[in-house]
């Protein structure tokens, strides 16, 4: 019985995230689209960017909390400055009143410097060509909380112009499960591809845990039922193409 | 009784309500600041960022920073240029910094360090045990590229390295609070710290604790992480406590 409520909530779970995943992915494809246009020409600059307007609508909107929306230029790229970057913030649960530009320190003499072009955010995207998730991490860039990251590569032609991307913190995934979510009777721990958790039901694994004991990453694709390292058992689903699985403990504690 | 509308007698509780002091903020700006200009950690006659950009970036108004401003020039820690080109920029210390740290020594009781030392210790050795039970193999790698990597000996170089592998040990130990209090003990601490340890601690010992954190971090070893990170500590404060006793005896 238990067992079939239980994988009943983990589908459910399991929509949740997939809608989120395709919102997030259409939002930031959209941004992309925006800053390839605005930097198609031969030198572009700082100023072609102007990518306020749109960062600051999307931290307006109030269907997906944001917490950062910008564009990350790789080196080089813009003539007038080496590095650079534009990143708005918020606070999720203040919303756009709370907006503000990253100030972040891109003169490489400084000492506040920090060379954002070897964190995975960027490289990532930068090496695979695709849309890449960060995370859960403790974002000390931008939020100082646990936050998803996704960045997609910004291309003219063949050429890597930067990243795009949003930031969306653990704690709004989490709120934006809803009831699902908090009137859950199994045990239910959503993870990314390290097992690293995002939001949970389980009180023995909180955001920012790793579900110790899962096989390498085959597991998120091959069959293989993976075990914690407690010796319970998980049932899994994977959410579409997202890095993200809803484990399902098959005993309740 | 009390009319309608009417505010509580001041008289005992003036104190609370004394008008937030403005000057401390730019007093408070001015040192954060004025430290980096005076240890020599900014490069001679580097600009500084326009007001707006430094009134955003500490988060306090543009006449703050204005203030502020005024202080360091007054100080001699910069020169302000008007005009095309214009705009503020570094004096650095012909000394490298030496009198400032020294000054700064001076002032600063052992105590005070000995507590320092013990709330810097307390906060990286936590990171480090924290961060041996819950790195992923992503973090593993970054952190030993960090820990491999040769700061130089000029500039900000030591300053930044050292800052970031403490910055990213604590985001490994998947801790917010631990985070922020990280970067807050960097702003506080940081330029004191790596001056001094540049002059009497030795950056192959620092590069070695780095690589043993990293190492125990991988191996999933917490007790070992957190030894270590506070031993690293101890010698940073260690080379804090060399340069006082010369500050003492040179005065």
């Amino acid at each position: 019985m238990s067992t079939r409520t239980d994988d009943r909530e983990a589908q459910a779970l399991r929509a949740r995230i997939e809608l989120l995943g395709s919102w997030v992915e259409a939002t930031v494809g959209a941004l992309a689209d925006h800053v390839a246009r605005q930097l198609s020409g031969a030198t572009p600059r700082r100023g072609d960017l102007d990518i306020e307007p749109h960062c600051r609508a999307l931290l307006e909107q109030r269907e997906v909390p944001l917490a950062g929306a910008g564009f990350v230029a790789e080196r080089g790229v813009l003539r007038d400055a080496p590095y650079w970057l534009e990143w708005w913030t918020a606070d999720p649960e203040i919303g756009i009143e709370s907006c503000r530009r990253l100030a972040a320190d891109t003169d490489p003499e400084s000492v506040g410097f920090r060379d954002y072009t070897e964190l995975p955010w960027f490289v990532t995207p930068r090496t695979t060509g695709a849309i890449q998730m960060t995370g859960p991490y403790v974002d000390y860039v931008c939020t100082d909380e646990h936050a998803l990251t996704v960045t997609q590569p910004v291309m003219a032609r063949t050429a890597f112009l930067g990243v795009v991307g949003v930031d969306v913190l653990a704690a709004t995934v989490e709120r934006l499960l809803g009831a699902d979510f908090d009137a859950a009777e199994g045990r239910h721990v959503i993870v990314n591809r390290v097992g690293r958790v995002v939001a949970s039901t389980d009180l023995e694994h909180v955001v920012g845990d790793l579900v110790r004991g899962l096989p390498d990453s085959a597991w998120f694709t091959g069959r293989r039922r993976p075990r914690d390292g407690d010796g319970s058992t998980w049932r899994f689903l994977t959410c579409g193409e997202l890095p993200l699985a809803v484990l399902t403990a098959t005993t309740r504690r | 009784m009390m009319p309608s509308g009417a505010s509580i007698r001041l008289g005992p509780y003036a104190a609370v309500f004394a008008p937030i002091d403005a000057e401390r903020r730019a007093d408070a700006v001015a040192r954060r600041l004025g430290d980096s200009i005076a240890f020599g950690l900014l490069p001679d006659a580097s600009p500084l960022p326009a007001e707006s950009d430094l009134a955003e970036r500490f988060g306090v108004a543009t006449v703050t920073v204005r203030e502020a401003l005024r202080v360091l020039r007054s100080a001699g820690l910069i020169s302000t240029r008007r005009g095309r080109g214009g705009g503020s920029f570094v004096c650095a210390p012909a000394d490298g910094g030496h009198a400032a740290l020294m000054e700064r020594l001076r002032h600063t009781s052992i105590g005070e360090w000995r507590d320092l030392a013990d709330h810097y210790a307390t906060v990286s050795g936590g990171c480090a045990r924290l961060a041996a039970g819950r790195a992923d193999d992503v973090d593993i790698l970054r952190l030993e590229v960090l820990a491999g990597r040769e700061p130089s000996t000029a500039g900000p170089g030591i300053q930044r390295l050292e800052a970031q592998f403490h910055l990213d040990l604590a985001a490994t130990a998947q801790s917010a609070r631990l985070t922020r209090e990280e970067m807050a003990l960097q702003a506080e601490l940081g330029p004191v710290l790596w001056l001094a340890h540049s002059r009497e601690g030795s950056l192959e010992q620092a590069g070695a604790r780095h690589g043993a954190i990293a190492r125990a971090v991988r191996e999933g070893l917490p007790e070992v992480a957190r030894a270590e990170a506070e031993a690293h500590v101890g010698e940073l404060f260690g080379a804090v406590r060399r340069m006082v006793v010369k500050a003492r005896r040179s005065r």
